[in-house]
C-alpha cells in the first residue's frame, strides 16, 4: 500500500510541477469571459448559459487532462527507464500501475473539483443565476466518467506510444458517448441483413463503456428531473469497469520485459 | 557464502515484426562471494546489462536461474539488501536531489526519520550537498551519476549492482566513486559492476568476467589475467665493463645504453634470470628489474577481437 501511495503522490507532484493546473486558470478565464459576454447577449438566459458552458468546459478540460497526461504516463517511465530503479526497489508491476492510475486520478479529481467550486461560486454571485444540488451531482457523476477515461488512458499508455494512446482514448470517449446510438445502429444494420456488422457493433457497445450515463448536463440546464441518475449503480459501474481495465493492464504488464 | 550465484542463465529477445530471436545471454554461470568487487566486462551488446536486469526482475530469463543473498529469482527477494545503480540513469527531472532520495527511501520502506537522515548523509558522501535543492532536470551528467549512486546506497545494501558507475564522470569524480566503492568493500559489502573503463576495473576489482555476445570469454582475478600478459622482462644494469656489456647484449633481445645504465630486454623470466646471474658474476650492479605487461585493456581488446 505504501508503494502505491508513494508512486501516486509522486505522479501527482509531477503533474503539478509540469504546470497542468494552468488548465484551471484557462478554465476560469474562459468561463468568466464567455459568461459575461453571453449573458449580456441573451438576457434572462444567464443561468442556463453559465451552467451549460461551465459543465461543458469542466468536461472538456477534465477529458484533456486525463487523456493527454494519462497517455504518456506509463510510456514515459518505460522510455526514460525510470521504471528500472522503481522495480529494483521491490515495487511490483501491479503496484506500479495502480500507483500511476491513482496519481493521475488524484490530479484529475483535484482539477475537476477546483473547476467545480469555481463554477458554483460563479452561479452564486452572478445575477440571474442559481446554484442547485443538481449541478454538484453533475460534477460528482462526471468524476466517475473521468475515472474510466483515466483507466483507459493508462491501459493504452502501457503498450503504445502517447500519440496513438491519445487517439485511442479520445476514440473511446467519443464512442462511449454515442453508445446508445451504436446499439440502435446495430439493430438497423441487422434489419438490413448485415448480421456480421451488427454483431461487431453490438460487441463494441458491450465492450466500451456507456459514458452518456455520466452526462446529465442537459437535465441540469433545462431543469429536468435527474431522479433516474440518482443511483449508486452508475458510480459502481465506473469503479467496476476501471477495475477490470486496471486488471488487464497489470496482467499484461506483469510478464513484460522492459528493454 | 556466495552472495550472488548465477546458474545457466540465458536470455533470448524477440526482435522485429516477425519476432526474430536474438541471443543476448548464453548459459551464464558465476558466483560472487561476500565482500568481493566483481567486474563484469564486455563490449556493447555483450549481455552485461541484460544480466543485471534479469537479477532485478526488470526482464525475465529464457532459461536458468540466479540466487541473490541465498534466495532464488522469483522468491520474495529482500530488495532492501540490494542496491541498483543503472547505466545513464534517467530520474524524475521535476524532483530535487533531496526529494529524489526521499522518494526512493520511501519506496524502499525506510521510515520517515531514517530516510531523511540517510538522504542527508548520502548527499555529503557523494559530494552533492550543494545541489540538494536543485531539480534533477538541471543536473549535469556527472551529478546525475552521483545522485544515482546515493540512491543505490540508500538502504545500506549488502549487494550493490552497478551498471557503468563511472560513465559521465571526470577523473576527480571517478576517483571519488572508486574511493566510495573501496570504502564499501571495507565494510564487507559485495559489489558487482559493469564497466567500460578498464583502468578503474584494474584498480579496484578482485575478479573480473569478460563477456562477448552473451558468452563468457574469461573469468579470473585481475592479477591472474595480467600475469599471462607478461610479454618481457626489463633489466637495467649499472657499473658494467665493456666486456660484460657485450656478454649481456648477446643474451637479450634488445639493449640500449642511456644515462650510464644498460637497459636490456629479456624475452621471458628464464632469460632474465640468466642475465641477472651473468651480471652479478661479471661484477655489474642490478639497477632495476620490471616485468613488461599488457594492461587489462590490451587483453580485453585482443580477446574480444579474436572472438569476433
Amino acid at each position: 500500500m505504501n508503494e502505491i501511495l508513494t508512486i501516486a503522490l509522486n505522479t501527482h507532484k509531477e503533474a503539478i510541477r509540469n504546470k497542468v493546473f494552468y488548465i484551471i486558470l484557462l478554465f476560469v478565464l474562459l468561463l468568466l469571459a464567455s459568461s459575461i459576454l453571453l449573458a449580456t447577449l441573451a438576457l434572462g438566459e444567464q443561468d442556463r448559459i453559465v451552467k451549460h458552458l461551465g459543465l461543458s468546459a469542466i468536461n472538456v478540460f477534465g477529458l484533456l487532462l486525463a487523456a493527454f497526461v494519462g497517455v504518456s504516463l506509463v510510456h514515459e517511465e518505460l522510455e526514460k527507464r525510470t521504471i528500472y530503479t522503481i522495480i529494483a526497489t521491490g515495487v511490483s508491476r501491479t503496484q506500479f500501475i495502480l500507483g500511476k492510475f491513482f496519481g493521475l486520478l488524484l490530479t484529475v479529481v483535484t482539477n475537476v473539483v477546483v473547476m467545480g467550486i469555481i463554477l458554483c461560486i460563479l452561479l452564486v454571485v452572478m445575477p440571474g443565476c442559481s446554484l442547485k444540488p443538481s449541478v454538484i451531482y453533475a460534477i460528482f457523476l462526471f468524476l466517475f466518467e473521468m475515472m474510466v477515461i483515466t483507466a483507459i488512458a493508462v491501459l493504452f499508455s502501457s503498450f503504445s506510444t502517447p500519440v496513438l494512446s491519445a487517439a485511442l482514448t479520445l476514440m473511446c470517449y467519443v464512442i462511449g458517448h454515442l453508445s446508445e446510438d451504436l446499439l440502435e445502429f446495430a439493430k438497423r444494420v441487422a434489419e438490413q441483413g448485415n448480421v456480421i456488422l451488427s454483431y461487431v457493433l453490438t460487441g463494441v457497445y458491450y465492450i466500451l463503456p456507456n459514458l452518456e450515463i455520466y452526462n446529465i448536463k442537459n437535465q441540469v440546464v433545462y431543469q429536468e428531473s435527474i431522479a433516474p441518475f440518482l443511483t449508486w449503480k452508475y458510480p459502481a459501474l465506473a469503479i467496476l469497469y476501471s477495475g477490470i481495465l486496471l486488471f488487464i493492464t497489470a496482467f499484461s504488464f506483469s510478464r513484460r520485459d522492459f528493454k | 557464502m556466495a552472495i550472488l550465484s548465477i546458474r545457466g542463465l540465458s536470455k533470448t529477445y524477440s526482435t522485429g515484426f516477425w519476432g526474430k530471436p536474438v541471443l543476448a545471454l548464453d548459459n551464464l554461470n558465476l558466483e560472487v562471494e561476500q565482500g568481493e568487487i566483481f567486474g563484469f566486462l564486455g563490449p556493447n551488446g555483450a549481455g552485461k546489462t541484460t544480466t543485471i536486469k534479469i537479477l532485478l526482475r526488470i526482464i525475465y530469463p529464457t532459461k536458468g536461474t540466479a540466487f541473490l543473498l541465498g534466495r532464488e529469482l522469483g522468491e520474495a527477494i529482500q530488495h532492501r539488501q540490494i542496491g541498483y545503480m543503472p547505466e545513464n540513469p534517467y530520474f524524475y527531472r521535476f524532483l530535487t536531489g533531496y526529494e529524489f532520495l526521499l522518494f526512493y527511501g520511501r519506496l524502499s520502506g525506510l521510515h520517515y526519520r531514517e530516510r531523511r537522515q540517510r538522504a542527508e548523509e548520502l548527499l555529503d558522501m557523494v559530494g552533492m550537498r550543494h545541489a540538494r535543492d536543485i531539480r534533477l532536470g538541471n543536473y549535469s551528467k556527472g551529478m546525475v551519476t552521483r545522485i544515482g549512486l546515493a540512491q543505490a546506497l540508500l538502504t545500506n545494501p549488502q549487494l550493490l549492482l552497478m551498471d557503468e558507475p563511472m560513465s559521465g564522470l571526470d577523473p576527480i569524480g571517478r576517483r571519488e566513486i572508486r574511493n566510495i566503492i573501496m570504502h564499501l568493500k571495507e565494510e564487507n559489502r559485495t559489489i558487482f559492476f559493469c564497466s567500460h573503463i578498464l583502468a578503474d576495473v584494474e584498480l579496484i576489482c578482485d575478479r573480473v568476467m569478460i563477456l562477448n555476445k552473451g558468452k563468457v570469454i574469461r573469468t579470473g582475478t585481475v592479477g591472474e589475467i595480467l600475469r599471462e600478459e607478461t610479454t618481457a622482462v626489463r633489466v637495467s644494469v649499472s657499473k658494467y665493463t665493456p666486456a660484460l656489456m657485450e656478454q649481456l647484449k648477446a643474451m637479450a633481445v634488445d639493449a640500449r645504453e642511456s644515462g650510464g645504465l644498460l637497459h636490456l630486454r629479456a624475452k621471458d623470466a628464464e632469460a632474465a634470470n640468466h642475465i641477472l646471474s651473468a651480471c652479478i658474476q661479471g661484477g655489474g650492479a642490478i639497477h632495476e628489474v620490471t616485468a613488461e605487461r599488457g594492461n587489462l585493456e590490451d587483453y580485453f581488446v585482443r580477446e574480444v577481437s579474436s572472438v569476433e
